[in-house]
């Protein structure tokens, strides 16, 4: 679906060249899922706007459901949504009209336009707001209006920026379902953008991270967390002055490291967290240690940013 | 999708997203009808001034407020697309395959049609005040209007395109408005002017429009101002579609 090589985006800005994306290569097959995670201003906005032909790249190839960005622009827009950041439908028009007018700009006849205008008011839950003007929508309702009208022509391949940005939980979580049934129900290959960890986690199938214009991970959320040293395991006692034998038992574990007591808690990581727990349970039982609780904990995308990049991604929220 | 398609599509659109607020309609109507109420008596009582017919001068007066009410329906569209392009409906629409001049001209035609309107509604109300009609005169009166209403409009276009923001935009549209109304000599004869003036109102390029408005309100369809007049607009309505769709090739949005 996405071929791209060693894209790059230049900017001027007044006196200096700023490299947005220097040098990104990005695979995407049929039927992926894909996010590219990253803090604002890393580049994958431009990335995105470079594969939707709304950049020209400064250097590089893409090649985008089969045709190449550069040479075949308009092929490219026939075959690929795209639902940016912002209201892509015009106020004053009223939703079903807005829908029907996007469908004919893909060349649908009127027909076909009118029928492809109601099947997807149904899907997106905005039949009951077909004749209201798109000004008078509901943030989540304008959003799924632009969802709708990046489907209008049945592309095989979806672009998203920043879906949920602004959105109240409710209305994100209700996004969230619908991009998951673009993949499970339309068999649609979607790309999206997101700064949002627990975003990619839940629906991506792979993540592309994204740090000062390059990529510095790709894989499915599983495998970048395997980047990180082990699940983060923590014991909580019921006694605060038990805490340093406790951490004597666990530092006797061969797999746990970066051990840390608190209060009346230890933490450590180790590999394979789930499997390590009731041979600890039992450990501590033996000098008659009393737990209050336990915790396994897999490893966020959070931590795979930390590991890669040494920053969290949440600083800049 | 052929061109015409494509432009009727994002011209039906255009108009059924403003159909439903009547008030830039009524706006660009009523301001040329306060001007004929308002300012027709002072330059009736100029009299028989250089540049003015000696007698009545409804048949003088009307042709350069029409050409003040073209340019105030068509010349700022451009505010349009800047609102668009800050919404993020400009850039849903470079998504889609349309054809970047068809999304030109789409909008254009709209302004295209409210001035052929609006002129023929004019006409009509000034009728009753003295108002000769000479209806092949007229007929290509409207005619050249709507011509120099897709010019204008689609200079807007291109300079709202080029500039980045708003206040860019209505600090352009205040630079120029005086002195374009001014040197068209729509309301007060460029006969009046001293050479330089004159020669500046040889660059604007409603001058020439208005001269030859005023050659068909009398009847002279043959009058060589009136090719002029048609072929001036018709060259910055090409300029302005080829610097248009340029800007809309490389807008950043």
């Amino acid at each position: 679906m996405i071929n791209a090589r060693n894209l790059v985006r230049r900017f001027s800005l007044k006196h200096e060249t700023v490299e947005a994306v220097r040098g990104v290569d990005i695979d995407v097959a049929p039927g992926e899922v894909v996010a590219f995670l990253g803090p604002n201003g890393a580049g994958k906005s431009t990335t995105l706007r470079m594969l939707t032909t709304l950049l020209p790249p400064s250097d590089g190839t893409a090649i985008v459901a089969g045709h190449d960005v550069r040479r075949e622009p308009q092929e490219v827009r026939k075959r690929i949504g795209h639902i940016g950041q912002g209201n892509g439908s015009m106020d004053g028009l009223q939703v079903r009209e807005e829908l029907y007018t996007q469908g004919r700009f893909y060349g649908l006849d009127r027909r076909t336009s009118w029928a492809r205008t109601s099947e997807l008011l149904e899907q997106l839950d905005l039949a009951e707001q077909a004749s209201r003007d798109v000004a008078r929508l509901s943030g989540g309702q304008r959003r799924r209006l632009d969802v709708a009208m990046g489907l209008i022509h049945r592309p095989g391949l979806v672009f998203l920026d920043e879906p949920t940005t602004g959105l109240d939980p409710q209305s994100r979580a209700n996004l969230l379902d619908h991009i998951r049934w673009l993949r499970e129900e339309q068999d649609i290959t979607v790309v999206l953008t997101t700064h949002y960890l627990d975003e990619a986690d839940a629906v991506a199938e792979r993540v592309i991270v994204i740090d000062h214009g390059q990529i510095i991970a790709d894989g499915t959320p599983d495998q970048l967390k395997s980047k990180v040293s082990g699940d983060l395991v923590t014991v909580t006692l019921a006694e605060p002055e038990s805490v340093d034998a406790a951490a004597e038992v666990v530092s006797r574990i061969p797999t746990a490291h970066e051990i840390e007591s608190r209060g009346d808690v230890v933490r450590f990581r180790t590999e394979r967290g789930d499997a390590v727990m009731p041979e600890l349970v039992r450990a501590l039982d033996g000098p008659g240690l009393t737990l209050r609780g336990t915790n396994v904990q897999r490893p966020t995308l959070d931590d795979v940013f930390l590991t890669l990049t040494g920053r969290s991604l949440r600083d800049d929220e | 999708m052929n061109m015409v398609t494509s432009t009727a599509t994002v011209f039906t659109r255009e108009v059924r997203s403003k159909i439903r607020t009547p008030w830039p309609f009524v706006e660009s109507l009523v301001d040329p009808l306060l001007l004929l109420v308002l300012f027709g008596p002072l330059v009736a009582g100029l009299g028989g001034v250089e540049g003015l017919p000696s007698g009545d001068t409804t048949q003088w007066f009307v042709p350069g407020i029409l050409v003040v009410m073209t340019f105030s329906t068509s010349a700022f569209i451009g505010s349009g697309i800047q609102e668009e392009r800050q919404a993020g409906a400009l850039e849903r629409m470079l998504v889609t395959p349309v054809s970047r001049l068809a999304m030109l001209l789409g909008r254009v035609l709209r302004v295209v049609v409210i001035v052929a309107v609006q002129t023929v509604v004019v006409m009509a109300i000034t009728i009753p005040f003295g108002l000769d009609v000479f209806p092949v005169g007229f007929a290509v009166a409207v005619a050249q209007l709507a011509v120099l209403a897709g010019a204008l409009g689609v200079v807007s276009l291109a300079a709202g395109l080029a500039l980045t923001n708003a206040y860019a935009f209505w600090g352009m549209v205040t630079i120029f408005y005086t002195p374009v109304i001014v040197t068209s000599g729509a309301l007060l004869p460029m006969d009046l002017a001293p050479d330089w003036l004159y020669a500046v109102s040889r660059i604007n390029p409603l001058a020439h429009v208005v001269e030859a408005q005023r050659s068909l309100f009398v009847g002279d369809v043959a009058d060589p101002a009136v090719a002029l007049g048609f072929g001036v607009a018709f060259a910055f309505g090409v300029a302005g579609a080829l610097i248009g769709t340029r800007a809309l090739n490389r807008v950043r949005v």
